[in-house]
């Protein structure tokens, strides 16, 4: 190995020591994850939008005891100040009314958006659905926060047609550049909150 | 130089250093009684008596004929209830207890048979009190202490307390305490009651020697007829009445 | 007869009888040490008290409440406040410029809804709603908080919290292990209420809480008395969860917000005698006030009376003292009867031996006190040293008894002043004894 190399090899293992200096368990609660510790001191701010699916509905579990409300308690910081502004049944539509808003004045550092199971019970038009949803997706990315999008699983007993909406959302993420959390493979995709929770986190990646 | 009167306060006689003039002393009408449960007891009825200024005088009576009680009388130490007392041309009548204090400062000197010694003074202590209260000055106390224990041969016995000196050792220092002021009168009263004969001749010697030495007016109150009877003047007390000694 | 020769005829009367006075000197003495020992401790107490209550700290501190003062309680410490009152910064601002104010800290009230972590458990407990109170924590010795366990929460910390006693007790936990919940992780989450969209099939509009939550760490167990919540949190955290609930469609009002921006104030006047005046201002600007102020002026007289009973049971003692010297010295006269009759007929008035009792008397009463009151500034420096100790076991500032000279000094010339009351009887009967007790008594 030459000097250079080795420099670079040396460089490289310390910085993935580095990185795992300071791994701590989570808290009580459901699910022992490992969590960055927070070295940062800046605000983080986790803001859930999205319907049903992330406000707990769907399988009619306390809110405390949602992914959203999970991702926040075992995988970031202990600084973290969590909302979640999802509402029932609430189309994209709906949300660039009632949610966005609240959302982009909370300033937030990560964010979560999981739309189209209500919209696709509302009928509402694919295309407007993806327009809507650009809308949505370009507000929040532009406060800078990191935006992870969810494409959900159809609803289990096949009452409306989710894909043309969860195809347009895999779209608006493509374009808008932000990660996807994709579960629209009812048979591999996690469907646990706790799992819901891991996979967002996985697509976050650290936060300090 | 003349006598200061000191701290008593009553005239005191002329000269010093000599002979001081006895005080004479003049009785007239005296009678005193003490209070009893059975009624007043007479002691003394209508007493007349004169004693020339550097007499001797011996008293005599039974005991409780009211010899002691003509002696406080004449001394001063209580008031008459009825009659004149005169020493020294003074009327000791109507005179206040303090009156009375005084006049015992500058006039009187008495000798006790019970000694009258305060116990917890040395026997140069108990003359300095009376010199204390006669008013002479420190030094002068100091000199005068030692001029009366010389006086009365004691001189090597000046620190000693009461209970370290014989009965007649503490009868001289009562003489020599009670010549500390100069007195006119001295009013001795059993003098020698607790004293064996050596002691006794001794302490007689020197009150006798009184009236020639120091000038003034002996008075001996004494149960004791042969002593009584060494006086030029013999007087008895019987049934209240004052008569002369046989 | 002089001073000098009365002096020295006492003193050589005091040797003659020695044991007697010996006695008669202990009983003064002890008496005196008795004073001097009460009035060290009462003194230092007293001290130590005021000088807690004056520091002008959480003590002597006035809590005003968002409210306005209820005319039939206006002169308790602790009244029931009137109807609500808004208490905003405009407010605060003119109750910290009244005269005599030397601080005003507001107070900021939220509601959080709190999870109850499994490592605080003892029993079960279900979430709850939990009001935590908000201070500026840069004035900590200002406030009436005391750390029984960890410490506060840092001024400006948006993730720590300290809990109170009664926060300890939901989960079935005591004082002495407050330790234990240190370190504990809470989920806290302020509630806004929010309106839902209208679905169009004709429901109304249904409303729904939505929570803003946070995760504190428990650093501290507190006692504090700034609000009443059993959450102790910085000023800023309290601020912005408020913020969050008030800007709900009800202003906060499902959630139990108060409207008032603040929840209360906390006062410090100038001194002690100035909370009453500060208290009467506040009022006039419209706001009910309460204080330990009556409980002040309570400890202030209780311990004048504490003081005074003190004071007194010492006197007493030494009174009783004096009537030592009283008899002691009556059996005296009858003792020396024919001595006082002796010192008469060689020319003692009435009072050179009035003089001579007296002197004895005072003698006594003087070497009893002076004795007396060197015992008792032992004793005093004995128990202080007791309770030091106790004190210092128990965690808290100890107490340095000083004797003052005053009361030294005092002690003795009371000693000597008493005795000479107790020779008096004595003296005069010596001094109206005739002198015919030279000759054996009338």
């Amino acid at each position: 190995m030459t000097g250079g190399r080795a420099v670079r090899a040396v460089t490289i293992v310390v910085a993935v020591c580095g990185s795992l200096i300071g791994c701590s368990s989570g808290t009580d609660g459901a699910g022992t994850t490992t969590t960055v510790v927070a070295r940062g001191s800046g605000p983080v701010t986790y803001v859930a939008l999205g319907s049903t699916d992330t406000n707990g509905g769907r399988d009619g579990q306390p809110l405390v005891e949602t992914w959203p409300h999970l991702l926040y308690r075992t995988h970031l910081p202990a600084r973290a100040v969590f909302v979640n502004q999802a509402r029932d049944r609430s189309t994209v539509a709906d949300a660039l009314r009632e949610q966005v808003d609240e959302a982009v004045e909370l300033n937030p550092t990560v964010a979560t958006v999981w739309f189209g199971t209500s919209d696709a019970f509302a009928g509402t038009d694919p295309e407007q659905f993806g327009d809507d949803l650009t809308t949505l997706v370009d507000r929040i990315v532009g406060t800078g926060a990191q935006v992870v999008l969810i494409l959900g699983p159809p609803p289990p007993d096949g009452e409306v047609d989710t894909v043309p909406y969860t195809d347009q959302a895999e779209a608006v993420a493509a374009a808008a550049g932000v990660e996807v959390v994709d579960l629209r493979d009812a048979t591999t995709a996690p469907d646990d909150q706790a799992d819901i929770a891991d996979a967002v986190s996985a697509a976050l990646g650290p936060i300090e | 130089m003349g006598r200061r009167a000191g701290r008593c306060g009553f005239p005191a006689g002329a000269g010093h250093h000599g002979l001081v003039p006895g005080a004479e002393v003049r009785v007239s009408g005296l009678t005193h009684a003490y209070p009893t449960r059975h009624g007043p007891l007479v002691v003394l009825d209508d007493i007349e008596v004169e004693i020339p200024s550097g007499g001797y005088v011996s008293l005599v009576g039974s005991s409780g004929a009211g010899k002691s009680t003509l002696l406080s009388l004449i001394g001063g130490l209580e008031a008459a209830q009825q009659g004149v007392v005169e020493v020294g041309n003074r009327s000791l009548a109507g005179l206040s207890r303090d009156g009375l204090a005084a006049f015992r400062c500058a006039t009187v000197g008495f000798v006790f048979q019970h000694f009258g010694l305060l116990d917890a003074l040395t026997a140069a202590e108990n003359i300095d009190v009376a010199c204390s209260l006669a008013g002479l000055p420190r030094r002068e106390r100091r000199r005068r202490t030692t001029e009366l224990l010389a006086a009365v041969g004691l001189a090597e016995r000046a620190d000693h307390r009461p209970r370290e000196l014989s009965g007649g050792e503490r009868q001289r220092v009562a003489i020599a305490r009670a010549l500390a002021n100069r007195p006119r009168l001295v009013l001795a009263d059993e003098p020698t009651g607790n004293l064996d004969d050596d002691s006794t001749a001794r302490v007689i010697g020197l009150l006798e020697s009184m009236p020639a030495d120091h000038g003034c007016t002996l008075v001996l109150v004494t149960h004791d007829r042969a002593l009584a009877a060494r006086a030029p003047l013999r007087l008895q007390l019987r049934d209240a009445r004052l008569e002369p000694a046989a | 007869m002089s001073w000098r020769d009365a002096i020295a005829l006492a003193a050589t009367s005091v040797r003659r009888s020695l044991g007697r006075a010996a006695l008669t000197v202990s009983a003064v003495a002890l008496a005196a040490a008795l004073l001097t020992a009460l009035l060290t401790i009462a003194g230092t107490a007293r001290t130590r008290v005021l000088d807690q209550l004056s520091k002008g700290g959480p003590l002597s501190g006035i809590q005003v409440a968002a409210a306005a003062p209820d005319p039939g309680e206006i002169d308790q410490d602790d009244p029931k406040p009137g109807r609500a009152k808004i208490l905003d910064d405009a407010a605060l601002e003119r109750i910290a410029d009244l005269p005599e104010v030397r601080y005003a800290l507001p107070v900021v009230a939220s509601r959080l809804f709190v999870i109850s972590p499994t490592k605080m458990r003892t029993r079960e407990v279900e979430p709850f709603v939990e009001t935590a109170v908000g201070v500026d924590l840069r004035q900590l010795p200002r406030l009436p908080i005391s750390v029984i366990a960890g410490r506060a929460p840092s001024p400006r910390s948006m993730t720590e919290v300290a809990v109170t006693e009664a926060w300890l007790e939901r989960y079935g936990l005591d004082r002495t292990q407050a330790a234990s919940v240190l370190g504990t992780e809470i989920e806290a989450g302020a509630g806004r209420t929010d309106a839902e969209a209208d679905t169009g099939d004709g429901e109304r509009r249904r409303r729904v809480i939505r929570g803003r939550w946070m995760r504190l760490q428990v650093v501290g167990v507190v006692a504090q008395e700034a609000g009443s919540g059993s959450m102790l949190v910085s000023l800023p955290l309290a601020r912005a969860s408020r913020e969050w609930s008030a800007s709900g469609i009800d202003g906060g009002d499902a959630v139990g917000l108060s409207p008032s921006p603040y929840a209360g104030v906390l006062v410090a006047a100038d001194s002690l005698d100035s909370i009453g005046r500060v208290r009467d201002r506040i009022g006039d600007v419209g706001y009910s006030t309460s204080s330990p102020e009556n409980l002040i002026a309570s400890v202030r007289r209780y311990l004048q009376v504490v003081e005074i009973v003190l004071t007194a049971i010492g006197v007493i003692a030494l009174a009783v003292a004096g009537l030592g010297i009283t008899n002691a010295l009556l059996a005296a006269v009858r003792e020396r009867r024919r001595e006082i009759g002796v010192l008469k007929a060689i020319g003692a008035r009435d009072r050179d031996v009035l003089r001579i009792f007296l002197v004895e008397a005072t003698c006594l009463g003087l070497l009893g006190g002076v004795i007396g009151a060197a015992l008792g500034y032992v004793a005093a420096r004995s128990v202080g040293a007791v309770v030091n100790g106790y004190l210092q076991d128990q965690g808290l500032v100890g107490v340095r008894p000083t004797v003052p000279t005053v009361v030294i000094l005092s002690v003795i010339a009371g000693s000597a002043v008493l005795a000479l009351i107790g020779g008096a009887l004595p003296a005069l009967r010596a001094a109206r004894l005739p002198a015919r007790e030279a000759v054996g008594g009338s």
